[in-house]
């Protein structure tokens, strides 16, 4: 749901309570698009990014061609990109360590109702950058292609052809666990 | 079995992509075939996977942004007492959802504590044990613990943590995936605390996860010792882990001196029997001997080499097509240090694998077993028998030799044996099962699993290299 246009025009102007509710109704799919696209710590990059859209609200034209959902998950979209990068892994050797422990509880203890979830977070986690980047907002963000070609600076068609990739992959690596149950859709709650 | 490339047809029929012909080929193949049905059922499956976004937990967070676009013109004081204020509430909070989160009358365990006089918060594993030692010092003794604290020690085996931030620490660093699944689960901070590790998990998880102590920094920092040595920072991203006792440096026979730990990062996927990825359940491996003979499989590198690398490989694994490119580059990074014995394991549930491999090694009886593995994985699908005939043409291989072999008893042992040395050697679950993936490494022995960056070769091989100079 879009934000209504008065509160936006009052976060446009630095209201601190319509900028509240601006960035609240966005908080949740921008954590969500941190963790899946982000690198490093999700939280202070969350909070960079709140930073980001308030300094450049402003500039938003409600009446330009472009929905509120739409800019902001294209400057999220353009900050990760600039952001990225892989982390260094620190590895001290020791000498002798201490012994590993047991197995852990049973698998199907740990694999509740929230599986599929788990399970597509961790596909996502196999695919590349670029085809995880194209199907987490097109697919589980819903943001134009256009957009999202735009941002990336590629042309449309390699961003479907790099959705329909992605998909293919992730039907690959999620298997059975795609197959709905009798009488239900999955959800992929997190 | 299906290929990328017919999902791939799949995804763009339902996005209307296909032009008439193709539209009408495709749906006349669907109601030909069950097999395309099923995939296309969980392609929808798929699209209809809806984002259901949890907002908890994140008021604070926007309040802060806020916060920090209107600075107070005046008072630090009163910011200063806003914060304490706020730390004061984030506390209460905790407390309140550490009792929430203890199910009436049952009796588990409380997971959530807060510690160091109400100045750290931690969630312990199920087994954890963390003793206060001294004032704002702890040592975890077993088990896995997430803290969260400012100017906190924590030690942990050979490591020391002066912790200024979040940090997963582990004794188990081989199930720590899973025991943070289980405490989790209960809490609001659970789902926060499992997708960050579930995000380091994706991208650097298996030197921790082979290690015996680990120890993930999720936000901040920490500076830590690891057996008195020179004090490093660890800053949030990096993982600090400890490796896995050496293994003696031989292909065969190698034993362990102590149970290793094999990765195990990705629990969610361990129900399926077999894995073609990086995924292999947390589980320790069993004590006892490790066998890998070199027998007739291929071999790159001089049998006297300080370093050898063992891959059990399926040619229809993108993983293994990935990791490939890895051996390449470590060939040509180490040279005459290292030696790469090249092992078939093609996954049952990968129908064009087994040719596939018995193709290879068909290949490998004229001598030219590389060259034709880098067609096989020069292409995104796997040839049936035509296709693999013709890689065979290109390499101008004597066909009815090749043919011959490909259908050889021979041949059909040599990936049985490969197969069943790769089971043995794999992790067993608590009932003795084995659980394996591939692509699946040994480097003198010591298990590794997965695509995974050539850094993580690399650290191995340099410390047996290093072992063997002493």
């Amino acid at each position: 749901m879009e934000l209504d246009q008065a509160t936006l025009a009052r976060a446009q102007q630095g209201e601190r309570t319509a900028q509240t509710a601006f960035l609240r109704r966005y908080a949740g799919p921008l954590r969500s698009l941190v963790r899946r696209l982000g690198s490093g710590d999700a939280d202070d990059q969350l909070q960079e990014l709140f930073l980001t859209l308030l300094q450049a609200l402003p500039r938003f034209v409600p009446a330009g061609p472009a929905r509120l959902t739409t800019w902001v998950f294209a400057v999220a979209h353009k900050q990760l990109l600039a952001k990225r990068r892989r982390p260094q892994l620190t590895l001290v050797p020791i000498e002798e360590g201490v012994s590993v422990a047991d197995a852990g509880p049973a698998l199907d203890v740990i694999l509740s109702n929230k599986r599929l979830g788990l399970l597509l977070e961790e596909a996502l986690a196999q695919l590349s950058e670029a085809h995880r980047r194209v199907f987490v907002l097109t697919q589980l963000h819903h943001q134009p292609m256009e957009s999202v070609a735009e941002v990336e600076g590629v042309p449309l068609g390699t961003i479907k052809s790099r959705l329909h990739r992605a998909r293919a992959e992730l039907v690959l690596l999620l298997g059975p666990a795609l197959d709905v149950p009798e009488g239900g859709r999955h959800a992929a709650s997190k | 079995m299906l290929q990328a490339s017919d999902l791939e047809r799949l995804s763009r029929y339902l996005a209307h992509e296909l032009g008439p012909e193709e539209h009408a080929r495709l749906e006349a193949e669907l109601s030909q075939s069950a097999p395309l049905r099923q995939a296309l059922r969980r392609m929808e499956a798929l699209s209809a996977l809806a984002d259901e976004e949890q907002d908890a937990g994140l008021d604070a967070a926007v309040d802060r942004a806020v916060r920090t676009a209107h600075p107070p013109a005046r008072s630090r004081k009163l910011l200063g007492a806003a914060i304490a204020a706020c730390v004061a509430a984030l506390a209460a909070v905790f407390l309140l959802r550490g009792e929430a989160s203890k199910p009436a009358g049952s009796s588990a365990p409380e997971y959530l504590q807060l510690i160091d006089g109400g100045e750290a918060r931690a969630l312990l594993g199920p087994h954890a044990e963390l003793v206060q030692v001294a004032e704002r010092a702890f040592r975890l003794e077993r088990g896995t613990a997430m803290i969260e604290a400012r100017s906190l020690h924590v030690a942990a085996g050979a490591i020391d943590l002066d912790l200024d931030g979040y940090a997963i620490v582990s004794m188990e660093p081989s199930v720590a995936l899973r025991q943070v699944t289980l405490v989790t689960r209960s809490t609001h901070e659970g789902d926060d605390m499992r997708a960050r590790l579930n995000d380091f998990l994706g991208r650097a998880p298996m030197v921790a996860a082979t290690a015996t102590v680990a120890v993930w920094m999720v936000s901040g920092e920490a500076r830590a010792t690891v057996n008195g040595r020179e004090p490093a920072t660890v800053r949030a991203g990096e993982v600090l882990a400890a490796p896995p006792p050496k293994t003696p440096a031989v292909v065969a026979t190698a034993t362990p001196k102590k149970p290793a730990a094999m990765p195990g990062e990705k629990p969610a996927l361990q129900a399926a029997p077999e894995k073609c990825n990086d995924c292999v359940p947390a589980l320790a491996i069993t004590p006892g001997e490790r066998t890998i003979l070199e027998g007739n499989s291929p071999v790159r590198g001089p049998s006297v080499a300080p370093v050898t690398v063992v891959e059990f490989t399926d040619y229809e694994c993108p993983f293994c097509r990935k990791a490939s490119d890895t051996m390449l580059e470590l060939e040509k990074l180490y040279g005459n240090k290292a030696r790469f014995v090249f092992k078939q394991a093609p996954l049952t549930f990968h129908p064009h694998a087994r040719l596939a491999a018995a193709a290879a090694l068909a290949a490998n009886e004229q001598g030219k077993f590389w060259e034709y593995r880098t067609l096989l994985f020069s292409s995104d699908t796997v040839p049936e028998r035509q296709g693999l005939e013709e890689y065979a043409k290109q390499l101008k291989l004597d066909l009815p030799r090749f043919r011959a072999a490909l259908d050889s008893a021979k041949v059909e042992q040599q990936i049985k044996d490969d197969f069943a040395e790769m089971t043995n050697n794999a992790a067993k679950d608590a009932n003795g099962k084995p659980q394996y993936g591939t692509p699946l490494f040994f480097i003198n022995g010591r298990p590794l699993v997965g695509a995974v960056p050539i850094e993580n070769f690399v650290s191995i091989i340099d410390e047996e290299l290093a072992a063997q100079e002493k």
